[in-house]
Formats: structure tokens, sequence, C-alpha cells
């Protein structure tokens, strides 16, 4: 596979926003709509092309772009993808058209902002996915802030200007104190061994010591339980997704959390293997607090909207209880998990926007009977909540049971407590539906309802399809990820696979500079080619 | 003795200054001729800038041909001839450059007189461009109190405006006091080392015993309080939020940035040079107040509703990170600082540039609201404006970003991991307040009552800062590797 075609999917809708703020004049609010839906869909289209030619065997980085950026610091534009990128950029992708295309009626004023913060959005998140330098996936990182602040502050509800203040000054005090981590290792690496860089790769072959290791990971820790959110660090979790609009909440629960996982499974492990292990039994006490919380409060939300926000809190415990389950049946469950929840809530909370869209009120009291008034909604709703709480076929079984497996492995008790939050799930998703779905119809409000027009359903069905097809067909996704999963697996515990019929790969080489001239470049990357000629050369040393 | 007393190189070195010297006396000269009127100010900006970018060129060319030709210092060892002094001359120039743009109008919207302003901006750049480059305790105050003096009279510069007449007294009163200690404190150290020389006195200090001395240590401790001073570090700040909120808004952007990296630029050169041997020493020191400055700094910002006022102790708080950079005490901290205030010089100029534009039935205004629903009337200035917040709140893709990621580097790569961790927090808090002012242009009401005065030139000074804060990151290579080559040589 190409390394244009994977800059062009990052880089895409960047430049659609780009194109719409110069081109497109306010008022032309269709052409606007048209533009962003088009030029999003053409990315999931052009994402999925990205499977063709995959080797989806190998651990290493395909489609590598690896330029010289500030050389003297050691800085490169250097992205690539594995399995696990792989997986959630197409997660990615899709949500960002289905977010795009459902907020087609939603969002009422100032469009052309809207779509212009959201295709930005859409960049910042891909880059994550795609950035193997320590500079860049930081970038990326805090890149997503802004556009995310500014969806919940202008289009958010009646708090929606606390709910966006919370959200950047949590995730942001996260991030820097996860800056200081990665600028700790920085200085080691270099002390270690005489190089400037922050290519992440060169850190999976470094032994940190000890205590080093425990102090970036306590930073790289508040970045990512911030951002997943775990308890305690969850509370900016269910205002933000109160007040934002559907296509912010579908983000934010669809790619946004999975950010704090995947820099889990991405950074935590691999670069700072002693310090996880060190950690894990806390984590998964945290996690199972999570479940367990997240599900209790869940079921006494009285406004449906918080309550999928609270599932949340749940369901992301599972991700972090899989991944340090540290054994290959926990991490592959968690990883797999981070694209069901991605499926399930987002699905989820397209259900909420839809009726809320329609009745302009999220009072779980206020419905009932709908199931009798709108039997498309009623389906596509019934599969997305049985999808979220984990029935067997569905996808959200697949990664629960696979947690539940690593979890047991390691530690039954964890698994005992964690075995609660399903049955919880069940309860609140189950009464959820019973409540708005069954009984008498009970105002002529809910009787004049009209049931889902096609392009609701449209950004319905394909996650339902995607619910099912992954309930069913797991092993797709499941080879694309072990892979990686069993590299990391060993460097956290070497030798875990002595004995067993499987050789973990390595994790993955650092590829070899590219010439700049080698690649065609988008616009927006040429300065990034024009710093590529200057050759590497280290830093005047400290005294 | 010799015969003269400079040579041609010693005129060379100083071509920058001399031809700022020329500029001056012919924007007084002229002024004292010159009608008043509306174009007079645009006139007398014109001819400034032309003469501020004729010292550049000399500073950009002519100082490096110098350098190669081996020539380290002028006027008997007064002045250094060094990439450092070239690389902060040209940031003091580009400061003014970009403040002239944004005076052009707003002088005449004030109806103040245009010559003796730029006058004492010229003078001023003089005093900064030596203080950075003096190698010698006698030319290092002179460039200081140069410097001062211009800059007093420029903060109460609209003598009809309370508040700037305020500012400029104030400012004047703890800015003498605070002279005085900086030169009690070179007595001091004159008085134990018996020279003027920094690297004399650095030397001297390398004689074992010498350290000990109680005078030596009251004068560095004096010396470290009136460099805080001056680069407005807490405690020693209170003058700051005054002057600049009170001066004309393109002075305060003029002296939040350059008069600032002067003070860096004076202080850099004293400790690494003067102080080397005594480095465990003022480390601690500024160590403590860096933490002081950017904490006090930014809590106070978030209390205010005035954007002058909470860019003011913006401006405290973003001393205190650059200070990182100098207590690292190292090359690389050397190099952080001279980049983080190169960065700070963009984002803070233009963060400030945009106060300008508005007016209310044409007076000043800067309450917070007063920049309600910007993006509804120019998306231009409230995307600018974004980048600049984001830029001061150290949030990529900016060049603050980069600033803040080489400071923090800086301390911990000499053992300050705390300090990075305590800088780091200050950079979440700081957003706290850029954001306020985000969302009033992004969420607030548009006020009818406030105007928009914008002009060409101010929208090249906002246009050229908004670009560098962006571009400065993404094409950061040479920058990076200017300052890496500009620290001082030790």
């Amino acid at each position: 596979m190409s390394p244009t075609l994977l800059t062009l999917v990052v880089f895409l809708p960047a430049l659609g926003a780009l194109a719409i703020a110069l081109l497109l004049g306010k008022e032309r609010e269709n052409e606007i709509k048209w533009a962003a839906n088009v030029i999003l869909f053409v990315d999931f289209v052009l994402s999925l092309l990205l499977l063709r030619g995959f080797d989806f065997g190998s651990t290493e980085l395909q489609g590598v772009t690896r330029l010289q950026w500030i050389p003297t610091i050691g800085v490169e534009y250097f992205t690539g993808i594995d399995g696990m990128s792989l997986a959630l950029i197409l997660l990615t992708t899709l949500l960002g058209t289905i977010a795009c295309l459902s907020s087609w009626t939603y969002i009422g004023t100032r469009i052309k902002e809207y779509y212009v913060y959201l295709m930005i959005l859409q960049t910042g998140m891909l880059g994550v996915f795609i950035a193997f330098d320590f500079f860049l996936f930081y970038m990326f990182w805090e890149i997503m802030l802004v556009p995310m602040y500014f969806l919940i502050a202008i289009w958010g509800g009646k708090n929606r200007m606390y709910a966006a203040i919370k959200l950047f000054l949590y995730t942001l005090a996260g991030s820097v104190l996860m800056l200081v981590g990665i600028l700790a290792l920085y200085f080691y690496n270099h002390s270690v061994t005489g190089e400037w860089t922050t290519n992440i790769l060169a850190y999976y072959q470094l032994s940190i010591p000890a205590d080093l290791q425990w102090w970036a990971f306590l930073g790289f820790f508040l970045a990512f339980a911030i951002k997943v959110p775990m308890w305690p660090f969850h509370t900016w979790l269910p205002d933000a997704h109160v007040q934002a609009p559907t296509a912010g909440s579908v983000i934010l629960a669809g790619v946004l959390l999975k950010m704090g996982t995947y820099g889990f499974v991405r950074l935590s492990l691999p670069i700072l293997p002693d310090a996880s292990i060190q950690f894990a039994p806390t984590i998964a006490i945290l996690s199972i607090i999570a479940i367990l919380y997240g599900g209790l409060v869940a079921l006494m939300q009285k406004d449906w909207k918080s309550l999928v926000a609270y599932s949340s809190v749940s369901h992301m415990g599972f991700i972090t209880l899989g991944i340090f389950a540290l054994n290959p049946i926990g991490l592959q469950g968690a990883v797999i998990q981070m694209l069901n929840h991605g499926v399930s809530t987002s699905g989820l909370f397209l259900v909420v926007g839809l009726m809320y869209e329609r009745m302009h009120t999220r009072e779980i009291a206020a419905f009932s009977g709908l199931g009798k008034v709108m039997p498309v909604f009623a389906t596509l709703f019934a599969i997305m909540a049985l999808s979220s709480m984990g029935l067997p076929g569905l996808n959200g079984f697949i990664g629960e049971f696979l947690i539940l497996i690593g979890s047991f492995e390691w530690n039954p008790v964890y698994t005992y407590w964690a075995v609660w939050g399903i049955v919880l799930g069940a309860a609140y998703l189950l009464w959820l539906f019973q409540r708005v779905m069954f009984g008498e119809v009970k105002d002529d409000k809910i009787a004049a309802l009209n049931d889902l027009n096609l392009r609701e359903i449209v950004t319905l069905v394909p996650l339902a399809v995607l619910a099912v097809w992954m309930g069913l067909a797991p092993n797709a996704v499941l080879k694309t990820i072990e892979p990686p999963v069993n590299a990391i697996i060993e460097r956290v515990h070497p030798g875990y696979f002595d004995g067993s019929d499987i050789t973990p790969p390595p994790l993955p080489s650092i590829p070899a500079a590219r010439v700049a001239a080698d690649i065609e470049l988008e616009p927006g990357e040429e300065p990034l080619a024009a710093a590529s000629q200057v050759a590497p050369q280290g830093l005047p040393e400290g005294d | 003795m010799e015969t003269m007393p400079f040579t041609s190189s010693d005129l060379a070195a100083l071509n920058g200054e001399i031809t700022l010297v020329i500029g001056a006396c012919v924007v007084l000269v002229w002024g004292a001729f010159a009608a008043r009127g509306k174009q007079a100010g645009h006139r007398f900006a014109s001819v400034t800038l032309l003469f501020v970018l004729a010292a550049m060129a000399g500073v950009m060319f002519g100082l490096p041909a110098l350098i190669a030709d081996g020539v380290t210092s002028a006027f008997s060892g007064q002045l250094a001839v060094d990439g450092f002094g070239g690389f902060f001359s040209a940031l003091f120039l580009v400061a003014a450059a970009l403040a002239i743009g944004a005076s052009s109008r707003f002088l005449d919207d004030e109806d103040a007189h245009a010559p003796e302003y730029y006058f004492f901006m010229l003078t001023s750049l003089i005093g900064m461009m030596i203080m950075a480059r003096a190698a010698d305790l006698i030319s290092l105050f002179i460039g200081l109190e140069l410097q001062a003096l211009s800059v007093y009279v420029l903060v109460g510069y609209l003598k009809k405006d309370r508040r700037s007449t305020e500012a400029g007294l104030k400012y004047f009163i703890l800015g003498g006091l605070s002279s005085g200690i900086f030169i009690y404190a070179l007595s001091l150290v004159y008085a134990v080392t018996g020279t003027t020389n920094l690297e004399a006195i650095g030397t001297s200090l390398n004689v074992p015993g010498t350290t000990d001395n109680p005078i030596l240590i009251l004068g560095l401790i004096l010396l470290v309080a009136s460099l805080a001073f001056k680069v407005a570090a807490v405690p020693f700040h209170m003058w700051a939020p005054d002057a600049y909120s009170g001066a004309p808004t393109p002075i305060s952007l003029f002296i939040s940035v350059a008069s600032k990296a002067a003070a860096f630029a004076m202080m850099i050169r004293l400790l690494f040079v003067a102080f080397e041997p005594m480095t465990a020493s003022w480390t601690v020191l500024l160590a403590v107040l860096s933490v002081a400055t950017m904490t006090f700094g930014n809590i106070a910002a978030v209390t205010q509703d005035n954007v002058k006022r909470m860019f003011a102790y913006s401006s405290v708080a973003h001393a205190g990170y650059a200070l990182m950079g100098v207590v690292a005490g190292t090359k690389y901290g050397v190099a952080a600082a001279m980049f983080y205030l190169f960065a700070y010089a963009f984002m803070n100029i233009g963060a400030w540039g945009m106060i300008v534009l508005f007016r209310r039935e044409g007076l000043t205004c800067d309450r917070v609201e007063d920049f309600g629903g910007l993006v509804h009337r120019s998306g231009w200035a409230a995307t600018a404006m974004v980048i600049f917040l984001l830029s001061l709140g150290g949030i990529p893709p900016t060049i603050g970003f980069l600033g803040k990621w080489y400071v923090f580097g800086a301390a911990i790569d000499a053992g300050y991991g705390w300090l990075a961790v305590v800088g780091a927090i200050n950079a979440a808090i700081s957003i706290f307040y850029y954001l306020r002012l985000v969302k009033a242009m992004f969420v607030g009401e548009v006020d009818d009552d406030v105007t928009l005065v914008s002009s060409m030139p101010l929208n090249v000074t906002l246009a050229l800062s908004a670009a560098v804060t962006v571009l400065g990151v993404i094409l950061a290579a040479p920058f990076i590797e200017w300052v890496q080559s500009a620290t001082l040589p030790f």
C-alpha cells in the first residue's frame, strides 16, 4: 500500500476544510453540506483502499513516510500504520462520515464553521493513529481539542460553555504531563544512545531504568486515563456528552475516547513495560470501579444521553481492564472492544440525537410507546442496544468475552467483579428500551412522530451491519490485530509465548528514511519536504 | 595608549546602532519642522520603519561578516561581537517593526504627536541592542538606562490619558529604584573583583575562595533581584501590570516583548559569562523565581476582566517559562530561552496588536466583552487571534508549543524535572483565561458600539505575526539552528 494514499486519507479532510473555508461563502449552506459529506465519504472510501495490499500477518509499519523535519532536535515527520492503526483509521473515517451526515438537519446555525471544525477534527484524530514520532503524535493529539471545543461551545446545549472548557482543561492537563514524560524519555534516550530522536519506535528498543519508567508512566497514565476516561478522571465526560451536539458525541465516544486506550497500547506498554506491570493491579481496580460505578450511575439516569454517557465509562473500564491483563487474549479483546464500543456507543448516541431532534427533550420519562410509532427506529435501536450490552452473536460479546477470559487468566477476582458490569449493562439498556419503546403511546406528540427517513437510516445501518458482522465473523478483525498484540505482550512479558506454538513477531522496526523526492506530496506538506534535505546533526552538549 | 580611540571594525560592529542614531536624529529634527496633521503620523512611521529595516540589514549581514573575520569584541572589550547579540538585536528590530505597524494609525486616532514617539522608540532600541551586546558593566548599564528612560516616556506618552500618565510615573519610580539596586550590586561585584569586564569577572571568580565572599554573595543576590525586576519576575513584577495596561497599546506590545527580551539577554550574558563560577547559586534563586512568576502570573491573569491586564499578567507568566531555560544553566537551556523569547515575540505582538483594533466611541476599549462575536465581524481576525491565544497557551500546531517543548526539555535535561511539571500545570491553567477570549469571540454577542479600526500597517503586523506563529513550527528547522548557533559561547 502506498504512503501517498495514507497521507491523503489523513489530510484530505483538513484540505477540504480549508477549501470550504476559503471558497464557499457562509450563505451557501447546501453546497457546504454537500461538499463536507462528499469529502468525508470519499475519505472513507479511500481509507478502504488501504486494505488493498495490506499485509495482515506483519507487525512492521506499512505505508511509511519518513521525512526530516527539525533535524537538530531529531524531530521527523514519520507516519505509517500497522493492523491496529488501520482498524482504528477505518473506524474513524466511517464514524466521521456518519457524524457528518447525521448533522444535516440537526445543525441549523453557523453551518460553514461547523463543517470546517468537524473536518479539521477528523484530520487531527486520523493523524494520531498514523504518527510514529512523539512530536507529531503530540501535535495531532492536541489539535483535536480545539475543534472539539468549538463543536461543544457553539452548538452544544444549555451548559455548553462549562462542558467545553471542562473537556479542554481536563484533557490538556493530562496532555501536558504526558509531554513532560515524553521529554524525560527523550533526554534519557539521548544520554544512552547519544542521539536526539523523537522516533517512537526507537523507544521500543530502550531498557529504561525502573524509576524513570515509573515517573514517565505516571505522566502518560494521566493523559490517557483522562482521555479514556478512567474513574476518577471521568467527570468531564458526562458533561461533554450531554452538552455536545449529536455528531460531537458520536466522535467523542467513537474515536476520541479510543485515543486514551490506543495510547496505553501503543506507548505505555511497549515503551514502559516494567512500569506497566507495576501499575497493572492499580489500573485493574480503577477499571473495575469504573465498570461498576458507570453501570450503577447509568441505571439511575433520567436523561437518555447521560445514560449512554455513563455506559461509556463502564465499557471503557472493560477495555482498560483487558489492556492491563497484559496477556494476548485480554489485549486482543481490549483492542476489538475499542472498535466495538466505537460502533455501538456511537450508534446509541445517534439514536438519542434522532429523538432529541424530534422531541427536543432527552428526558426518558417523556417517551413511551415509540416502538409502535417508529418500527424502523425501534429495530435499529434494539440492535445497537443489544450490541452494546454484549449479546452473543453481536460484536460487544466478542470483546467483553475475550477481556473476561484474559482477566481471568490474570486474576479471577477481577473477572468476578467485572462480570457484574455486564449484568448492569443489560439492566440499564433493557430498562431504557422498555421505558421508551414499550407501553402506551402517551400523547399526540409521540403519536405524530415520523419514523426515520432515508438519510437517518443510512447513518445507522452501517453501524448495525458492522455490529452483526463483527459479532459473527470476528476473525477478520482479530487476525489484523493479533500480530501487533503478540509482539507487545512479548515485550512486556519476555518469554510469555515459550512453550506455546505461537512465535511472537518482533515489534515494528524502524524503517529506513525515504528520500523526499520519492514521495508525492500533498500541498499542505511542502514545508516538511523543504526541511527534509538537511542532514541530521547533534545538539550542543549540555554542561 | 593607542592614538585612535577606536578602529574601523569597531564602527562596523556598531553599524546597526549608528543607523538608528541617524534615524533618531532625522525623526527628531524633521518633527520639529513638519506640520502636524493626519497624514504626518504615517510619514513618520514609514521613515522610522525604513531606518529599522536598514539597521536590521546591518545586523543580519554586517555582523556575521565581522564574526567570520574573527572579530570577537569592539571598543576595547566594551561590546561583544557575537551571534548572541546579533540574534537579540534582530529580535528587537523585528519587534519594533511590528510595533510601528501597530502604532501608525493608533497615534492619529489618539491625536498624539508622532515624531517624539518614534524618536524614543529608536533610542530605546539602541539601548536594548547595547544591553544585549555589552561585555562590560559600564556599557551594560548605559544601554540599560538608555532603554529604560526612553521606555518610561513612551509608557506615559498619552498625556491626556490618566492611566497612561500614572503608568509612566509608576514605571519610572520603580524602574529608577531597581536601576539603583542594580548599580549598587555592580559596585559590590567591582569591589570584590576589581574589574568591570564580564569575562575578567568570570576569571577572577574562578580563583578558589572568591565565591564565598559575603560581599559578592550580597552583590549576586541584589543583582538577581534587579534583573528579576527588569524581566518582571514575581515578586518584582509589581510595575508590570500597571505599566503594560496603562501604556499606549502599541507600546505595551513593544515593551512586553522587546524590553523583556533585552532584560533576558542582559541577564543571560551577566550570569553565564561573569557569574559562571557561581552557577549553582543563581540557578536555585532563579528556579524559585521561575515557579513564583509563572504560577502567580497565570493565577492573577485568570481573575482579570480587562484584556490588557490579562495579557499583562500573561506576559509576567511567560517570563517564568523563559526563566526555565536560564535556570537549566546549560547551553541547551540558553538556546531554549532564546527560542522561547523568539516565539513569544510573535504570538504576544499578535495578541496585543489585536487589542489595537477595538475602539468604542473613539476610545480604546479592552474588556473581554468587547471581543464579543468577533468571528461574525471578521473571520480572519478571529482566526488569527485564536492562533495567538493557542500559541500563548502552548497548544500545537503553533510556535508557542515548540517553545514550551524546548524550555521544558531544557529544565528536564538539567535535572529540574519538577520545574517542568510546574510549568506544564501552569500551561494548563493559562488556557483557562485564553479560552475566555476565544469564548467571547466565538460564542459572545456582538456589541454594536464597538468598532474595528483596521489599517494596512496593523493588518500587516497581525498577518506577519500569525504567519510566523503557525509556520514557525512547520518550518522550524532554520530557526532552531539559528538559536543553537547563537547561544553564548562558554
